[in-house]
């Protein structure tokens, strides 16, 4: 079964169309990149597969249950507590973290699985634990969001994001806010989940990466889909003008 | 010199009365308004325009007009409405009230201060608004209000001596009779030295926050 079904959503801020008639589907374990120009709609499309951002029309399927169809043409959600618990299915990594400064690293990761799961907190703190180990924090893990580097700190958000035991995670270009000698060690971190048969939309600019993990590529521009395919279809063999001239562009 | 001090040990008694109904003044205020600002300023948050309008309102009233005069209306004008308020309750009434439009404006923006990513991380992780509110929003909000808030604090110890227009019997209503009664003013210093110990107490709180 697929655990993501899109199909046909358009997003609109204001009279701003930032999605355009998006389809996607996405199978049990398939590791899908998204590259695109800034504003293409990378990250608009990831937030609305969690809901932080709610679409204008068109359907969501997480994992087989709706979370909004369209009805006479406009997006209708389930209600708003069957919407919380369905993106518990999705886990978020975002560009800038967005770790909560006023916890420590483990108190970041116990957070929801304590107070949204319901879990003891003899259990979240030693998934926790394993997860910090895990993503290489395993002796930071008491040290607040400040006294860790940006790399750490993306590494204690993936930690906190699987800590949900997500089906699917989406990465919001995780490294673009990091200097460029430490953003391997959070692409390593990607790497075993990606492994390890771990559903993952990564919209992203990095290119090698992307090549490396993926299943398929998306490329976007200007809210559509221009291009689809294998890594090898995309990056060495780009069909449209638009995909030949982005890779031009951004491979020197 | 002696003379000075028998005289402000004479008064004493007096002064320490009324610095006591000060400070019930100062707490009971302390206690209704912060509630009641921290309800405000959440309620004011919320996306319907005509309770938002409500909230707007009742805050320009509040910050537009002299406290004073907001007391006055209490005590004196809403007995006209079948309203009748004891001259302490009528200053609780009224501060509390006037203090919390105050803190209101201060709790919101703090509460706007606050990074979006806050709120959307908090929901990615399945949180609820208000387990977003009181876990996350809240408690990084606390930081950054004290030293509005502090200011705020300190700015009530004095007003509260506004009671003394209606007879309540705090600080400077205890020095002021003691000045009509025997013509000397030493009672006023004796009170204005008790309203700077106060403040500075609070002063070092707040430093230590």
């Amino acid at each position: 079964m697929d655990v993501l079904n899109i199909k046909n959503i358009t997003k609109y801020f204001g009279t701003f169309c930032a999605l355009n008639d998006i389809s996607l589907n996405v199978k049990k374990g398939e590791v899908i990149s998204i590259i695109g120009p800034s504003g293409s709609g990378k990250s608009t499309l990831l937030r609305c597969i969690n809901r932080i951002e709610k679409i204008t029309s068109g359907s969501i399927t997480i994992d087989g249950t709706a979370m909004v169809e369209n009805v006479n043409g406009k997006a209708k959600y389930i209600s708003e507590k069957e919407v919380r618990q369905l993106i518990l299915k999705t886990g978020m990594v975002f560009q800038h973290f967005n770790l909560f400064p006023h916890m420590t690293a483990l108190q970041n990761v116990i957070e929801a699985p304590i107070k949204v799961q319901k879990k003891s907190r003899e259990e979240a703190v030693k998934v926790a634990e394993e997860l910090l180990t895990m993503v290489g924090l395993g002796e930071k893990m008491n040290n607040y969001p400040v006294q860790l580097s940006g790399g750490q700190k993306q590494r204690a958000a993936i930690a906190r994001a699987l800590a949900l035991n997500p089906l699917l995670m989406l990465f919001d270009e995780p490294t673009s806010a990091l200097d460029p000698e430490i953003t391997g060690a959070v692409l390593n971190v990607m790497r075993d989940p990606a492994k390890n048969n771990m559903t993952m939309l990564i919209a992203t600019h990095e290119m090698g990466f992307a090549k490396e993990v993926s299943d398929r590529v998306i490329f976007m521009d200007n809210g559509h889909i221009v291009e689809e395919g294998t890594p090898a279809e995309i990056f060495d063999n780009p069909k449209s003008d638009r995909l030949q001239h982005f890779l031009e562009s951004i491979i020197r | 010199m002696s003379e000075f001090f028998s005289y402000v040990i004479r008064i004493w008694p007096a002064m320490q009365q009324g610095a006591l109904v000060s400070l019930e003044i100062f707490a009971v205020t302390l206690i209704l308004s912060l509630p009641l600002g921290l309800l405000v300023a959440l309620v004011g948050l919320v996306k319907f325009k005509p309770v938002r309008w409500l909230i707007n309102t009742y805050i320009w009233i509040m910050r537009g007009t002299p406290l004073l005069l907001q007391l006055f209306f209490v005590y004196f004008g809403l007995p006209t409405f079948g309203i009748t308020l004891n001259s302490i309750t009528s200053v609780f009434v009224a501060f509390a009230l006037n203090y919390a439009a105050y803190f209101a404006e201060i709790f919101r923006a703090g509460i706007l201060s606050i990074d979006k990513g806050q709120y959307e991380a908090s929901q990615a992780l399945g949180m609820t608004y208000s387990q977003t509110m009181r876990r996350i929003i809240i408690p990084q909000t606390v930081k950054r209000i004290i030293p509005p808030l502090s200011n705020e604090v300190i700015t009530l110890i004095k007003d509260t001596s506004l009671a003394t227009y209606i007879t309540v019997p705090e600080l400077l209503h205890a020095a002021k009779t003691a000045v009509n009664r025997d013509s000397v003013t030493t009672a006023y210093l004796v009170a204005a030295i008790i309203y700077l110990f106060l403040t500075l107490i609070l002063t070092v709180i707040s430093k230590k926050l």
